[in-house]
Formats: C-alpha cells, structure tokens, sequence
C-alpha cells in the first residue's frame, strides 16, 4: 500500500497527462460527426463575438474593392437581363430554362449573413457566419455568395454558424456541366484554395476547357444551376475509367464577405420516395 | 508568487492574441504557418512543476482550438509538448547549471538554445500535423507544413526572444 502511494506521488503527472490527452481526443472525434458538439469552435459565443468586431473593423479596408466588384457585377447581370430579354422576344425555348432557374430560386428564401471568420490554408477549412438557431439557419443549408456556390452549413449556434465550404477536404457536392448535362462530384483536393475538382465525369462525355460548372440540383440543398466556376484542365483519373476536371472556382474564398443561405422546403414527395426505396432495399438485404 | 503568475498570465494572453489575429492569417504559399504560441510552454523554466506545466499547455492548446476550428489537434499537442518539455530542456543545458535555469541564450549559449527551440518546435508540429491529418496520405504536403512551420516560428522566437531581453 505505502509502495503503491510513493507511486502515485511520484508518477501522478502521468496519469494527468493521459486524462488531457483523452480529453483532447474526445473532442476531436466528436467535431468529426455533424451530431458533435459546437461549442468548442469558432462559432460559440466568445470567439464569435470577438471575430465580428475585428471583421467589422476590417471590412472598412476593403469597402473600394467591394464597391467594383458590386458595379462590375451590376454591368454583368444587366448584360444578362438584356440577353434574356433578346431571347424572349425572339421566343426560344431556351429561356425556359432560366425561367425555371429563377422559379426555383423563388422557393428558396434565403437569409443574408456576414462572414466573420475564414480559413484558407488548412485542409478543413471552415467559415464562420453571424446568423444561427435564432435566424433559422439550420445544419445542411446551402450557402451562396455574390459569385456563386459557397459551401454547405456545418453546424450552428444560437447566433453564429459554420460552414464547411468548398474548400475543405470533407465537402462533396453534385455538380454537372452547364449546356452538357454530364454530371460528376465536386471535391477539393486540400491544395489550392482557387481551385477544385469536378470527378467522376464519364469517359464518353464531351466538353471543352472553359465549360462552366454549376449545381446539378440532385440534393435538397441547392436548387439546379447555381454557378460554381470554369472548367480549367482536364486530367484522367486514377484508374482511367473517369474524367477529372480542374474547375477554377467563381468564388474568392480569400475576399469572401456577404453570403445568403438557401432556406430549402422540404421536398416532402421526394423525401417519401427516397425513403421508400432505402426501406425496399433494406428489407431485399436482409431475405 | 502571485507577482510571477500575473507575469505569465500576461504573456499566455498576449502571445494568445497575437496568434489568433496575426499569425493564423500568416502563411507562404498556403504552407508555413508559424505558432508562435508554443513559445510560452517553452519559457518555463527548469524544475517547474509539471502539473501546471501539463495544465497550462493543455488551456493554451484548447483556447488556440477555439480560433481554428480543430478541436483537440492543438489541445492534446500542446498537453504533449507540456510533458516532454522538461526531458528536451534537460538534454540542452550545460553542465553544472541551476536546478532552476531559465531557459535564455544567456544561460544555454546560442547553439543549445536554439537546438532547444528547434527540437521542441519541430516535436510540436509533428503531432499538430500528424493529428490533424490523421493519416500519412499526403505525406509531401505534411512534411513541408511541419519543416516550413518549424524553421518559421523558430525565427520568429529568436526575434521574440530578443525583444524580451532588450526590455
């Protein structure tokens, strides 16, 4: 016994350690599931608080930059506006697909947000947002910015969130290629925060370099043709049986600032039907 | 007693901010990100407790997760580099020195000390790294991040470490 305590006396830091570093481990491995807890990320209430006055501070820095990327968008959509209206009056069909876009985008209201805090560098990325629980942001929420996709919403306080966008090594959104209808997985490679990885694009399909990329609307989350960005290269994949586009993203993560979130209605028939077909096959794998 | 753990109160939070603010923005060409903030676990000296050595590191490495979103990467390398501390200053210093030597170029000599701080630092972001990937998948990529991260906050101690005697 007395040997036992000299023990303890002398080696108790081991035991100390040990408890951290569970401790440290615990919470690594619950961030990694979506049902994890929040709180210990940059979204809580103190370090959320303290990012939104310094990107506050911040933002008056770049206000001239904001202002020409606003003006040069402005000349952009009124191009686009003068193009459609061109195409209705010649009576296209083509414009029906832009109208639908747009109807589409009207059953999605969405909830503009700031983003306070960002990462580049790491191979899981996350941005911070200052709308949560009490602005009815919910987890897998898409996110869109002035230029196009941003990412998926990750988990949420009461009044901040996380997203995980593009840019992080876990995010896997469907995507096709715009007048081509050839679909592939958008990944992100953990390199370059300008660019990501459109793949499993079919060996038969046909597209050129400077193809654009946009949201295939197979998820709930983003409705169908939001922009994503150009394709940039074309690689073969691994084992050759796919194609792998390098897609330059239309999103500047590094200058990211005012997003909005897509608020989805439910799509209860497809819900029901998928549910219904994930039910049959798990019925046939256990006869 | 208290004067010194104001001091060291002082300093945590100060190297805390500036990481927060400054360095995690830092990096060249999207590798070599410095984190200084280990520099505080460094400064203790010889014959320090090692439980508050322990318990320091680990809310040093905890509040640093808050700012990054890894949760537990920083808190369990700092715990470790807390509980190796002690056995890398012991390899480092001259012979016949105090129980209770600090750890300074003036004490150490130049050479010790910064083979000190490179160990140490180097140790550091072999586990930060290793965690956070937690695979050996991109084996280049973790390489550069942990020689160029080294050889980054090493420099930029040095600089610290100058500033602090001058004052």
């Amino acid at each position: 016994m007395n040997n036992l305590l000299l023990f303890l006396q002398k080696y108790y830091y081991w035991f100390v350690f040990l408890i951290l570093e569970i401790v440290s481990i615990v919470l690594l491995f619950q961030f990694n599931s979506f049902q994890g807890s929040v709180y210990f990320t940059s979204a809580n209430v103190m370090s959320g608080y303290i990012y939104e006055v310094q990107s506050r501070i911040s933002s008056y820095f770049s206000l001239q930059q904001v202002n020409e990327e606003l003006t040069s968008r402005n000349v952009q959509l009124a191009l686009e506006i003068s193009n459609l209206r061109k195409q209705l009056e010649a009576g296209e069909d083509s414009t029906h697909r832009a109208v639908s876009v747009s109807n589409v985008l009207n059953d999605y209201p969405n909830i503009s947000a700031t983003v306070v805090n960002a990462t580049l560098n790491r191979t899981n990325n996350f941005l911070t947002i200052n709308k949560g629980n009490a602005d009815n942001v919910k987890p897998e929420m898409g996110v869109m910015g002035g230029n196009g996709l941003v990412g998926v919403v990750f988990k949420t306080t009461e009044h901040y969130a996380l997203v995980l966008p593009l840019i992080n090594t876990r995010s896997n959104i469907s995507c096709k290629i715009r007048g081509r209808g050839y679909y592939g997985y958008l990944r992100w490679d953990g390199k370059d925060s300008r660019y990501a990885m459109l793949e499993d694009v079919p060996r038969h399909a046909s597209f050129k370099k400077g193809d654009l990329v946009e949201t295939s609307g197979y998820s709930e989350m983003f409705p169908e043709g939001i922009f994503v960005g150009k394709v940039e290269a074309i690689y073969n994949s691994a084992d050759g049986l796919s194609f792998q586009l390098k897609v330059r993203l239309s999103t500047d993560f590094g200058r990211l600032r005012d997003v909005h979130i897509i608020q989805h209605t439910p799509d209860l028939e497809r819900r029901l039907l998928q549910d219904e077909v994930v039910k049959s096959e798990e019925k046939e794998e256990r006869s | 007693m208290i004067v010194s753990f104001l001091r060291r109160l002082f300093f945590f939070a100060l190297l805390l901010l500036v990481q927060a603010f400054i360095l995690n923005q830092v990096n060249i060409l999207g590798y070599a990100t410095p984190m200084l903030f280990v520099f505080f676990l460094l400064m203790f000296s010889r014959g320090s407790s090692r439980l508050s050595l322990l318990f320091w590191g680990f809310v040093m490495g905890f509040l640093m997760d808050l700012f990054t979103n890894t949760p537990g990467v920083g808190a369990a390398s700092c715990t470790l580099l807390g509980m190796i501390q002690p056995v890398l200053l012991n390899l480092f210093v001259p012979r016949e020195s105090p129980d209770d030597l600090e750890p300074s170029i003036k004490q150490q000599g130049w050479a010790k000390f910064s083979g000190y701080l490179l160990l140490s630092t180097f140790l550091f972001y072999i586990s930060y790294y290793l965690l956070l990937a937690f695979s050996l998948a991109h084996l280049e990529d973790l390489v550069i991040n942990v020689v160029g991260g080294t050889l980054f906050t090493f420099v930029l101690m040095l600089g610290l470490n100058s500033l602090y005697i001058r004052s």
